[in-house]
């Protein structure tokens, strides 16, 4: 089946730049899916996402939509949707003469116009403010605005810009109920661009995560916390992300900093970063475990409660259940279970697959 | 010109005490105070004196105003009802109006429009271009006057181009007179539409135009239906300006043709003028100015209906 | 938006056309005050003067300049014009802003305005000058301030001052509250704190509105033209009175005036340009 969305190799540099805005970036978005793209500011998803819809053109690479090529094809013809942050409402006109804009600059017959703008007013649950003045409408009534006027023209995708960062969090909650019901109601294939992973934790069926112009992983929003396959990936997702200890192997022993820990592993001597999940860690006996130190502060966050150790000079974090945790000033230990830690390749920063680490124990 | 209502919130510092309410109030009526008293003396009495001689039959030569016969509505009828120059006046000014703005409006907004691209020199030309509304009135006037001299510039131009049948007596013509006079206007005020626009224009949010781009608007689509209605605000602004002007043009028009030939180019300010300056039918002479007022205020309330709350908030 | 884009040769000739109308009046004047009085009436007209003179200039202090050409028609120099200009657009703008200043202030910080402000003050703009006048004359007659400059002045002040107090409002509008009221808990008094921080921080807005009025008195016509007999005189008047006295026959002389009459404007304009908008809308335009 041909994906909905795809990127081929796409890159963007702007004139007088150093480095690329996006480098080789390939993805694909299923029919009916929904894709979150996910990175700090300045990682190149805003660039991405105006390549996509046509308002920039990449310097190199391919975009398709249903298969068809549209790297040179303008914005207005692509058949896809944006939601921007800000709304972009036209303000001035009413809430229908907004939905109808994307028909009526095309010319469609005014009966058709008026079942297609009633269609999607229903949809959105606005049938009773369609004559109101969109400027006068309040923020969440304005991005349902700033959908139904992209849906009434059926996009093939349709792409929202940080689609909750302008909303109160009541009305956050409701809108991402809403979105969640338009994709199911609709079968609309969505891609976000938001730096809030929580938004593309809840919203997405995938993730893909962007930084510095370049795609470091696609994966399913349910395993990516646990399976980051670059150590980028695993210090931005999660709350706290992971504990990244650069440093090296040789002789079964992981030298970081001041601190030394006995690994088992079949992994070869070298550079390596291990990443330590914080829900994965285990307060134990200072004896009991290489991974020792004084507890900094703990930090209580109703249901758990986030230590930060010092460990030899290295600050780790772990959560704990708030009844467990210990006094700042205590010494303690850090047992680390197989499943809590991730080894990543020292040069290239990729996880290294199918290793089975153990860490800490004393020989 | 003093039309507010004390808000002791105003300046707010908590808690509100009554002393520091009473200073508050007193601060704002210390500040306003010379204002009102320049604007009450120097504007609001004359305004009320030229209110109670239109209606009286008072003129200088016939002793003191206070003394005067007290004779209703009568100028106001005459105006009205028997007085064709005074209509034609009023209608003349209308028709400029329209015209005049229509034209500023048009050649101002292509104007801001060229300004949109990318050129060299951009800031040296759109100070060369904002010349026009810096010149004073008298000087414009005179200025056309010369150029459009049977001998002057202008018929030596279209001479050249259409031959020597086509070098009129500009000011000896009533229809070539009020060209000249719209000539002139639209010279003088086009800058202002072009600049009141082109800071619209740059003032325009990006997002919905491009949202307009990717619903599938044409450049042309985009302009007409989502850049000029935001610009609506600053459009109307421009034209109050200018029709409030122009209701009062004077300057030019004295310099330029004072009104001639016969009455073809007079203004109802030119009229009110000569009723009271040359003719000294000075009683007469305010009430065709009331009219004209009440006229002028009608059009610009009408006008500015649309944009009051928002030209308020941008205000307050 | 829509930005970026080149200018295609086609718009870049419309937009040297339209350059070339906007300038060729003020080429024209200026070539003219040049010309000596052989080439004022030609025709067909001269553009460019071939002998430029600074005759025409010298004669609106020196009535005898031009006699060395055979005329001797200019029967009154323009000195009192000039001067009395300069007093009553001078005096009047400065009076008119530091009016405005203190109602910009006292509207901006303590007053609630209501729906019908803007049309009030805008009606002040409205009313034929030539009907205010009338009243003026009776007036000022009585109080034996017709022909003075003190009246003149007063009107002026009055006439301008909803445009002075209505720019300089925006801008104190432009400014936080907060500032001055941290210097009133400094324990300033309301007045000190205003005149020691408000007005500083906005003495870029205040140079652009004082600028703007004066282009405004600089400019008047009706008034003076009505109000003054032979002690008061402006430059417009006089202007006015060159064309009426000589059937506008002295087209050096009067051209020389005009260009005295309009460089301090062109130069106070191209220096409050960013402001032009502001003040000629009622700081509804900001920018």
């Amino acid at each position: 089946m041909t994906p909905k969305l795809a990127l081929k190799s796409v890159s963007k540099r702007y004139p007088g730049a150093d480095v690329a805005a996006v480098e080789g970036l390939d993805l694909e978005v299923g029919a009916g899916e929904t894709l979150a793209l996910l990175g700090p500011s300045g990682c190149g998803k805003s660039t991405t996402l105006n390549m996509i819809v046509g308002l920039e053109h990449p310097s190199g690479g391919r975009i398709e939509i249903d298969g068809r090529d549209v790297t040179n094809i303008p914005a207005g013809k692509r058949n896809v949707g944006l939601v921007f942050q800000d709304y972009a409402v036209f303000t001035s006109m009413t809430v229908r003469q907004n939905l109808a804009f994307g028909l009526s600059v095309r010319r469609v017959a005014r009966a058709e116009i008026a079942r297609a703008v009633g269609e999607v007013a229903e949809l959105l649950g606005m049938s009773d403010r369609l004559e109101a003045r969109a400027g006068d409408l309040g923020g969440s009534q304005m991005q349902r605005v700033a959908i139904g006027r992209t849906l009434v023209t059926r996009p093939a995708i349709l792409l929202l810009d940080e689609p909750l960062s302008n909303l109160e969090s009541a009305a956050r909650l409701a809108m991402r109920r809403e979105l969640r019901r338009l994709q199911k109601e609709i079968g609309l294939t969505i891609v976000y661009v938001t730096h809030d992973q929580i938004e593309a934790l809840s919203l997405a069926d995938r993730i893909a995560v962007m930084q510095a112009g370049r795609l470091r992983q696609v994966e399913a929003a349910t395993r990516i916390l646990s399976r980051p396959a670059h150590t980028f990936v695993a210090s931005f997702l999660g709350e706290p992300p992971m504990t990244l200890l650069a440093g090296r192997l040789s002789g079964g022993v992981f030298e970081t900093g001041g601190l030394c820990l006995p690994v088992r592993s079949d992994l070869p001597d070298g550079r390596l970063t291990l990443g330590l999940r914080p829900q994965g860690l285990v307060p134990c006996g200072a004896a009991d475990s290489a991974l020792a130190g004084t507890v900094l502060h703990v930090e209580p966050r109703g249901p758990e409660a986030v230590l930060t150790v010092n460990c030899g000079g290295r600050k780790v974090k772990a959560v704990v259940p708030p009844g467990a945790a210990p006094a700042p000033g205590q010494v303690i230990g850090l047992a680390v279970p197989p499943g809590a830690v991730t080894a990543f390749d020292g040069d290239t920063n990729l996880r290294l697959h199918g290793s089975r680490i153990t860490l800490g124990v004393p020989a | 010109m003093t039309d507010f209502t004390h808000d002791p919130a105003a300046l707010a510092d908590p808690p509100p005490r009554p002393a520091g309410r009473r200073q508050r109030t007193s601060a704002m009526r210390w500040l306003v105070l010379p204002g009102q008293i320049i604007s009450l003396v120097v504007l609001v009495l004359p305004l009320l004196v030229a209110l109670y001689m239109s209606f009286t039959d008072w003129s200088p030569t016939r002793g003191s105003l206070w003394d005067a016969r007290f004779a209703g509505l009568f100028n106001y009828e005459e105006l009205l009802v028997y007085d064709t120059r005074f209509v034609e006046a009023v209608i003349r000014t209308l028709f400029l109006a329209v015209t005049c703005l229509s034209l500023e409006f048009a050649l101002g907004l292509g104007l801001a429009v060229l300004f949109l691209r990318e050129f060299k020199g951009k800031s040296v030309l759109f100070s060369a271009f904002l010349t026009p509304m810096m010149i004073l009135p008298v000087v414009v006037g005179y200025t056309f006057w010369m150029l459009f001299q049977s001998n002057g510039p202008v018929n030596q131009i279209l001479g050249l181009f259409l031959g020597p049948e086509a070098m009129p007596e500009w000011f000896r013509s009533a229809p070539l007179a009020m060209i000249a006079v719209i000539v002139t206007e639209v010279w003088h005020w086009t800058p202002l539409f072009f600049l009141i626009l082109l800071s619209g224009l740059n003032a325009v949010p990006e997002n919905p135009v491009r949202a307009a781009m990717i619903l599938g608007a044409s450049p042309r689509q985009i302009f007409f239906r989502v850049v000029l209605p935001m610009l609506k605000p600053v459009i109307i602004v421009a034209f109050v300006i200018r029709a409030m002007e122009i209701a009062k043009l004077f300057d030019e028009v004295f310099m330029l043709t004072r009104g001639g030939p016969g009455s073809s180019t007079e203004t109802v300010s030119l009229y009110i003028y000569k009723l009271a300056f040359n003719d000294f039918q000075l009683a007469y002479g305010a009430a065709a100015a009331f009219l004209v007022l009440v006229g002028t205020l009608a059009i610009i309330n009408l006008m500015l209906l649309p944009v009051r709350d928002q030209l308020l908030k941008g205000q307050g | 938006m829509m930005q970026n884009r080149p200018l295609t040769p086609l718009l870049a000739l419309v937009l040297a056309a339209a350059l070339a109308v906007t300038l060729f009046p003020v080429f024209w004047v200026v070539m003219t005050s040049l010309k000596p009085p052989t080439d004022w009436n030609a025709a067909p007209a001269i553009w460019v003067p071939s002998e430029p003179t600074l005759a025409n200039f010298r004669t609106l202090f020196d009535p005898s300049a031009l006699e060395a050409y055979g005329l001797s028609g200019v029967s009154q120099p323009a000195t009192p014009a000039i001067l009395g200009s300069l007093l009553a657009a001078v005096l009047a703008t400065l009076l008119s802003i530091a009016i405005g200043l203190a109602s910009a202030i006292g509207l901006s910080r303590y007053a609630k305005l209501s729906k019908w402000t803007p049309l009030v003050i805008l009606s002040g703009r409205m009313f034929p000058p030539a009907a205010i006048a009338v009243p003026f004359v009776i007036m000022f007659s009585a109080v034996n301030l017709i022909d003075s400059y003190a009246g003149l002045i007063a009107i002026y002040v009055a006439v301008t001052l909803p445009f002075s107090t209505w720019m300089l409002k925006s801008f104190v509008d432009d400014l936080p509250r907060e500032i001055e009221q941290a210097a009133m808990l400094d324990g300033r008094s309301r007045l000190m704190a205003h005149l020691l921080v408000t007005i500083p921080l906005i003495k870029g807005g205040v140079f652009a509105t004082t600028m703007f009025i004066f282009i405004l008195n600089w400019s008047e016509f009706m008034f003076a033209l009505v109000l003054s007999y032979t002690s008061v005189t402006t430059i417009p008047v006089q202007l006015a009175k060159y064309v009426t006295a000589t059937a506008g026959t002295l087209y050096g002389v009067q051209a020389a005036l005009a260009v005295l009459a309009m460089l301090p404007l062109i130069l106070a304009g191209y220096a409050i340009q960013g402001h032009l908008a502001r003040g000629m809308t009622f700081g509804a335009v900001k920018r």
